[in-house]
């Protein structure tokens, strides 16, 4: 078991025009489930490979724990890696699959004989131990894929997109079991994902790259409540954070005729840079239906409903200043949805309002 | 060895790679194989031209070089334009026959019928058989006296009499072309049953719910599918045909005189009977720059662009 | 009303392809028959369709009117070490190939597709020159490297196409688990590569074992000449002993279809590139 830690390590491919990471800069404590996720082609899976070994590192460093291992060869790493199609070996049997390394690593017959069986307990696959992938369901694939990097007892997993070829509803179970199993062995883990979902619910913290560059790392919550620029608040969330460009009043923000409350704090450090244009966000359920005389009228143009919550899609003509409309997603009462093509009324509440930048994308504190 | 040892775009002081090495790993790799091909392949190429460029003895010693004599004895031998024109009627009488054959042949292959498995079986043997071994027995089968064709066609009713089949050039080049048939049907049928397995069920079923006929959907829906296939095997066969030498060799050996030669058998007969090496050279460049212009044509076909 | 003519449709259907298979076969059965006949039935005329004495013993006769066992001795010989040298050969450029993506790549696999469709016979002048020179008519050495030379393209096309085919993922989780780069080649990619490998084998040797042209121009003597050089030897003769040829014939094309049927379903994919999917 060890920390990971990167230190400004860069790849760059011949023939393109940015890093495919960028000096990246990540310490990952011992013990530590945390989740790379991003957009495609954001470079999470190449930081991953990097930590393997099955990408070379262009500048910078990658440690485990106090050995520098960036110029040693994947063997040498002592790290175990659950790929995306499992990469099971289709001419061995589960057990030989789940052996593999310990054989290679010139372990005893019967050491890995019971430590193959106890990882199988673990993992519920002592009924298929002797049979090839080929005979076994996506699910139990996974499992073995699981135990392939159990039973070696590894200094860091690396999960490069695990569950991204289950189906939804075992996704769901395989994901709580993957945490937990991480939980209670303990191992430093890197978990790659594009699934948001996977990253708040299984990461200790979560990493969010875009073009080679990590954008915010911090606790899942941290990431939703402060997101530390209009990527991040963009990108966590679903429906997405409602994001819009406008003008600082005395009062607030003014979104084409819908103010926004925004802190003193915030429309004064914006001042101070010389920008009345901020970015204003504001989550789905950070508005609240009001009354006809209050807040701004906008027509309902759809309603989607999902039992336990329901969105609500508007949309509202902005002052003649600015001819054009502005879509706004408000989190509604699923027991009373509006209907479509009815007007409703919005008003944003106080204090859950987050300012950007709109010339650096940067979080304006307040 | 890491996958992408010779990507590389920056590398960092301190972890100096051995570029050298990098750049030359391919030619280890890659090493005994390049040195088969040039010296095996490539190096009769250049032996060739450089052959019909000098003068060689009838013992087969260079005496110097001889320009172009090589190539104007050729194109003054009496028999040159009779063979290229036979040799255009061979190959593209046997590719022509063989295709549509083929065609028929696929599709009754690709139907389920009881035995399918033996029948397509049976269809191999010419292919892996030994092409002299097929020539031989053809010609004896086509034997005027002792001949099974002569005796079936007899029985039959065919013919009255029994023929000397390979004693008349003209009949005997039919025969031959054949056999030339016989031999290639069986990888043109597999190509083309290759083919086939890629056209999806969905598109007979959606045909047949458009409502076209049998003959309908394949010509306008099958045959289409089927035409990268085709253009490969076709080209292939131009290719083998044009280079087809055991039939004719074991046949009539291009006799009687060069009656029944094609460029391929001609060009042999002129080193190894006539002893004209030069000569035989000369035809064998011009003999290969056809084969070069069916390889490019070869190349379009299989969209090579589209490969690696 | 439409099941009888389904019903029609597959019989008849049935029967052409069946038609089909004898038309394919008749040569071959007509081969055996002749070996089996005794000589004077040979010089029948009209030839009978079976033989009226059944001459098995011609199987083993043949062993001792001509020199069969040097030809196919020569056949196996050649046949077999071109085989093994065009594979050994092969699987380092395939694999190569396939993995890695380098300066030149796209050049040698071009190389390769343009030599395969080169045909020994269209270079046999130049191929004897070229032995001559390095003083190689009349040896094994000559006839196993072209055989190897003329069928590097395939086994390189077919196993390039194996190697592809097998995810990348597979070395590296071998590499993670403790392998080298050679191991893991050995104990992962080359296993799985094994039906790739087969089609080669069979296929180079089949190639090799039927080879004439290149024989005839390079062989002269019963010591180097391969059993379809040597059984032509048959028909030089005043007279030609046809049931020794057949039989002699039938021994080489047994056992080649049979490995031949064995590969058949592999065959395709490689003899056209990749180009017909």
């Amino acid at each position: 078991m060890a920390t990971v830690h990167y230190d400004g390590a860069t790849r760059w491919y011949q023939g393109t025009e940015r890093p495919a990471v960028d000096s990246l800069d990540l310490r990952i404590d011992d013990g530590e489930f945390l989740v790379l996720i991003g957009p495609s082609g954001c470079g999470k899976s190449t930081s991953l490979r990097m930590l393997a070994g099955l990408e070379d590192v262009d500048a910078g460093r990658v440690r485990i724990g106090e050995t520098d291992v960036t110029a040693l060869p994947p063997k040498q790493r002592d790290i175990a890696m659950v790929f995306q199609n499992y990469a099971l070996y289709p001419h061995m049997n589960v057990a030989d699959n789940m052996g593999f390394a310990l054989k290679i690593a010139g372990r005893s017959k019967d050491e890995i004989r019971q430590r193959v069986r106890d990882a199988a307990q673990l993992l519920d696959l002592e009924d298929y131990l002797d049979r090839k992938p080929k005979a076994l369901s996506g699910g139990q694939r996974q499992r073995v894929a699981m135990g392939r990097a159990i039973v070696r007892q590894p200094q860091v997993f690396c999960m490069d997109e695990p569950l991204s070829n289950l189906d939804a509803k075992l996704r769901v179970s395989t994901r709580t079991q993957i945490a937990a199993l991480q939980r209670r062995l303990g191992t430093t883990t890197v978990y790659v994902t594009h699934d948001q979902v996977e990253a708040m619910t299984m990461g200790d913290r979560v990493a969010l790259l875009d073009e080679g560059v990590v954008q915010q790392c911090g606790t899942p919550r941290e990431l939703y409540e402060r997101p530390a620029n209009v990527f991040v608040a963009g990108f966590i969330g679903s429906p997405a954070m409602n994001l819009r460009q406008g003008r600082l009043t005395e009062h607030g923000a003014d979104i084409g005729g819908m103010t926004v409350p925004v802190s003193r704090q915030a429309r004064a450090t914006a001042a101070s840079d010389g920008d009345g244009a901020v970015t204003v966000g504001f989550r789905p359920e950070a508005i609240d239906l009001v009354g006809e005389d209050e807040g701004v009228a906008a027509t309902v143009t759809l309603v989607e409903e999902l039992g336990s919550d329901a969105y609500c899609y508007t949309t509202f003509r902005e002052r003649e200043s600015a001819p054009g409309e502005v879509d706004v997603v408000a989190r509604i009462d699923p027991r009373k949805p509006p209907a479509k093509g009815e007007t409703v009324h919005l008003r944003v509440r106080p204090d859950e309002t987050h300012v950007f930048s709109t010339a650096t994308g940067a979080r304006i504190p307040g | 060895m890491r996958p992408s040892a010779t990507t590389t775009g920056r590398v960092p002081a301190g972890r100096a790679r051995p570029r050298r090495t990098a750049r030359l790993e391919p030619l280890l790799w890659l090493g005994p194989a390049l040195l088969l091909i040039g010296g095996i392949v490539l190096w009769p190429v250049v032996e060739m031209v450089l052959t019909s460029l000098r003068e060689i003895s009838r013992t087969g010693v260079p005496r110097g070089w001889a320009g172009a004599d090589n190539f104007s004895a050729l194109l003054d031998h009496p028999e040159l334009v009779p063979v290229i024109g036979r040799t255009i009627v061979w190959v593209a009488g046997i590719v022509a026959v063989t295709v549509a054959l083929s065609l028929g042949l696929a599709q009754l292959l690709h139907a389920r019928f009881p035995g399918r498995r033996l029948v397509r079986w049976a269809l191999i043997v010419p292919w892996a058989a030994s092409l002299v071994m097929t020539a031989i027995v053809w010609r004896w089968m086509l034997s005027y006296f002792y001949g099974i064709t002569n005796r079936v066609l007899t029985d039959l009713g065919v013919i009255d009499s029994p023929r000397d089949w390979l004693g008349d050039p003209t009949i005997a080049l039919l025969w031959m072309m054949w056999v030339g048939v016989f031999v290639s049907l069986p990888f043109t049928t597999y190509v083309l049953l290759a083919g086939l397995q890629t056209v999806p069920d969905e598109v007979h079923e959606a045909a047949r719910v458009d409502g076209a006929s049998r003959w309908r959907t394949y010509w306008s829906v099958v045959f289409p599918l089927l035409k990268p296939a085709l253009l490969v095997a076709t080209v292939i066969n131009v290719i083998n045909v044009f280079n087809s030498f055991p039939i004719i060799w074991a046949m009539t050996r291009g006799g009687p005189g060069n009656a029944t030669d094609t460029t391929t058998t001609f060009m042999y007969k002129l080193a190894f009977v006539d002893q004209s090496v030069g000569q035989s050279a000369a035809m064998a460049v011009v003999n290969f720059l056809m084969v070069v212009v069916m390889v490019l044509l070869y190349l379009r076909a299989v969209r090579w662009k589209e490969i690696g | 009303m439409t099941v009888p003519a389904a019903m029609m449709r597959k019989v008849l259907l049935t029967a052409c392809a069946w038609l089909v298979a004898l038309v394919v076969l008749a040569p071959y059965v007509q081969m055996l028959l002749t070996a089996l006949k005794p000589h004077e039935e040979l010089f029948a005329s009209p030839p009978g369709y079976l033989p009226e004495s059944w001459q098995f013993g011609n199987f083993l006769e043949v062993w001792r009117v001509a020199p069969i066992w040097e030809y196919l001795r020569n056949t196996v010989l050649i046949a077999g070490l071109s085989t093994v040298l065009a594979v050994a050969v092969a699987l380092p450029a395939a694999y190569y190939t396939a993995r890695r993506r380098f300066r030149g790549r796209r050049m040698f696999l071009l190389l390769v597709l343009v030599t395969q469709m080169f045909a020994p016979t269209a270079l046999v002048i130049g191929i004897h020159r070229e032995m001559l020179a390095l003083g190689l008519i009349d040896t094994y050495a000559a006839l196993i490297l072209v055989n190897a030379a003329f069928n590097l393209a395939f086994s390189t096309w077919i196993l390039h196409a194996y190697f592809s085919s097998i995810p990348v993922e597979l070395e590296e989780a071998a590499w993670l688990d403790g392998c080298g780069t050679l191991q893991a080649l050995l104990r992962v990619t080359l296993p799985l590569a094994v039906p790739g490998v087969v089609t080669a084998v069979i296929f180079t040797f089949i190639t090799a074992w039927n080879e004439f042209v290149v024989a005839l121009t390079l062989t002269s003597t019963p010591e180097t000449q391969p059993l379809t050089v040597g059984i032509t030897a048959f028909i030089g003769q005043y007279e030609v002993q046809w049931q020794y040829l057949f039989a002699a014939s039938l021994i080489a094309i047994v056992p080649v279809v049979a490995l031949f049927a064995y590969i058949e379903r592999f065959l395709v994919s490689g003899l056209t590139a990749g180009s017909v999917k």
